[in-house]
């Protein structure tokens, strides 16, 4: 038996591809979430991960750096270090639990990590307003 | 015959088993090695044979021209050519090993919010026509066609492989050579592997040829010499026109930030007249050149060895899914098996587990 609130439903933010294929969320405020959070805290909340990205696959020296010398090893570097891409991914993580504890679940929502969902969504799950304990 | 089906299954699926990794119920056509940790393309194309001639090429080489030219010329040559071999055999592991970018399917939650945004007429007794939704990236208008096996609209550049049955970014060709796709992931070390291919072929042909005008001079006579060596030169010198061909097509590719897929189907040539440009050119060589190569190495999104969740591993056997699931792993089963699909349909009333485990314990070498 298990102690989750029920699910009421799921909204979903889709990818922005206007700049290219870079990862980047449309930052759009989805008519659902309207009763339950404020518009200017959860277009903040996209806007920081959409920053967080730009971040990960930004073409740096760092990353150049980290390319060069991949390809003169042979890329076998690949499997024994993190990349920079992986460190940021779980800055991102970490950044969505703690969103995830302040603000939306007191709110009865609960963000996914885009990377479960094959950076193509933000799958956002609304519970229903029973379920919430005060 | 259904109703069997469903019994048989259900008591099976209560128990209590050991934690799946996600690659057991992946449902494009793969194979996954170690545990989740290598994929491959189901069919393995002629991955052996590119092994093979490369194998024996550099071997032949090792064993007639090394000495000969250690000799005579200078002894830097086996180091030269040892490295190169070294260097070839991993760019080419690695490309064929690695995941090419392949994009997880949609939820069944994602794929039924897309399908109410788009189908309003209801009638689902049919395929729709295909559904395609229009962007604009960079000043530039791009189509986005819906991909009904994974049931989402597919992101820029990304494009269904029908051998792998997998969407891949930024694919740019499935490649038998390879036994894999070549797709945003894998994309650099394919281009290293045939430049890198092209230097020893070249290489190899230049000590060949060395070789044999050498020892034609020495005084036996040019046939001779080319008796003792057909095996090489024959090898060799095809393979430098093509594969030179193909790094230099390559080259022009990474310069100009295309795939194999948006040149052949010439997406940004201007073909209708009207003022096309490619949108995600960076319009600079050198730019264009260390975004494809030197750029951040995207994570792989399906994550293969993480858990299952215990509550979706029931999920995954709904009943649209389950069918293709069952046959694609019986098909895994046959691993170069002749009738794949009979044989398929024989095994699917056993249940699932126990060729799973079998599979597993065969591959795990």
């Amino acid at each position: 038996v298990r102690q989750q609130p029920a699910v009421a439903a799921k909204v979903f933010l889709q990818r922005d591809y206007t700049h290219g294929t870079m990862c980047q969320f449309q930052t759009k405020f989805p008519s659902e979430l309207e009763t339950r959070i404020d518009k200017q805290q959860f277009e903040e909340t996209v806007r920081t991960l959409n920053n967080l990205y730009t971040e990960a696959e930004k073409l740096g020296s760092q990353s150049l750096i980290e390319g060069c010398l991949a390809c003169l090893t042979a890329y076998t570097v690949f499997l024994c270090m993190e990349t920079h891409y992986e460190k940021v991914l779980k800055k991102i993580a970490k950044f969505i639990q703690e969103q995830n504890d302040k603000i939306y679940a007191p709110r009865g929502l609960l963000l996914t990590d885009p990377i479960e969902r094959g950076l193509r969504v933000i799958e956002v799950t609304i519970f229903e307003d029973r379920s919430l304990t005060r | 015959m259904k109703n069997c089906e469903y019994q048989q299954i259900d008591p099976q699926r209560e128990e209590p088993r050991r934690p799946r990794r996600k690659w057991e119920v992946f449902p494009g056509k793969n194979r996954f090695y170690c545990d989740g940790r290598i994929i491959v393309a189901r069919q393995g194309g002629v991955l052996p044979l590119t092994l093979g001639l490369i194998l024996v090429t550099c071997g032949l080489f090792f064993v007639f021209d090394c000495p000969f030219l250690v000799k005579h010329l200078t002894s830097c040559i086996p180091f030269i050519g040892g490295g190169l071999f070294v260097f070839v055999v991993i760019t080419l592991l690695q490309t064929s090993f690695t995941d090419p970018g392949i994009l997880p399917r949609a939820t069944p939650d994602e794929a039924a919010e897309i399908e109410k945004q788009i189908d309003t007429t209801g009638n689902s007794s049919y395929r729709p026509p295909p559904r395609t939704k229009e962007v604009v990236i960079n000043q530039q208008v791009v189509k986005l066609k819906y991909c009904f096996t994974c049931k989402m609209f597919r992101p820029p550049r990304t494009s269904h492989c029908s051998l792998c049955d997998n969407c891949v970014e930024r694919f740019d060709h499935h490649c038998p050579w390879v036994g894999n796709c070549v797709g945003k992931r894998n994309y650099r070390f394919f281009y290293t592997f045939i430049v890198s291919l092209s230097f020893l072929t070249a290489f190899i042909f230049g000590c060949v040829t060395t070789h044999l005008s050498l020892r034609a001079q020495g005084g036996k006579g040019l046939v001779f010499a080319l008796q003792e060596s057909p095996v090489e030169l024959v090898i060799c010198f095809f393979s430098v026109w093509s594969i030179l061909g193909l790094s230099g097509f390559h080259t022009y590719l990474v310069a100009s930030n295309l795939t194999t897929n948006e040149d052949i189907k010439g997406s940004w040539s201007g073909k209708g007249g009207e003022d096309v440009t490619n949108p995600y050119s960076h319009k600079n060589i050198f730019i264009n050149c260390c975004a494809v190569l030197c750029g951040p190495m995207p994570p792989s999104l399906i994550d293969r060895r993480g858990f299952l969740p215990s509550d979706e591993s029931v999920q995954t056997a709904s009943v649209d899914i389950e069918l293709p699931t069952q046959a694609t792993k019986s098909e895994i089963n046959v691993v170069g098996g002749s009738s794949q699909l009979a044989f398929g349909l024989q095994e699917s009333p056993s249940p699932i587990p126990a060729p799973l485990n079998s599979h597993q314990t065969r591959s795990s070498a």
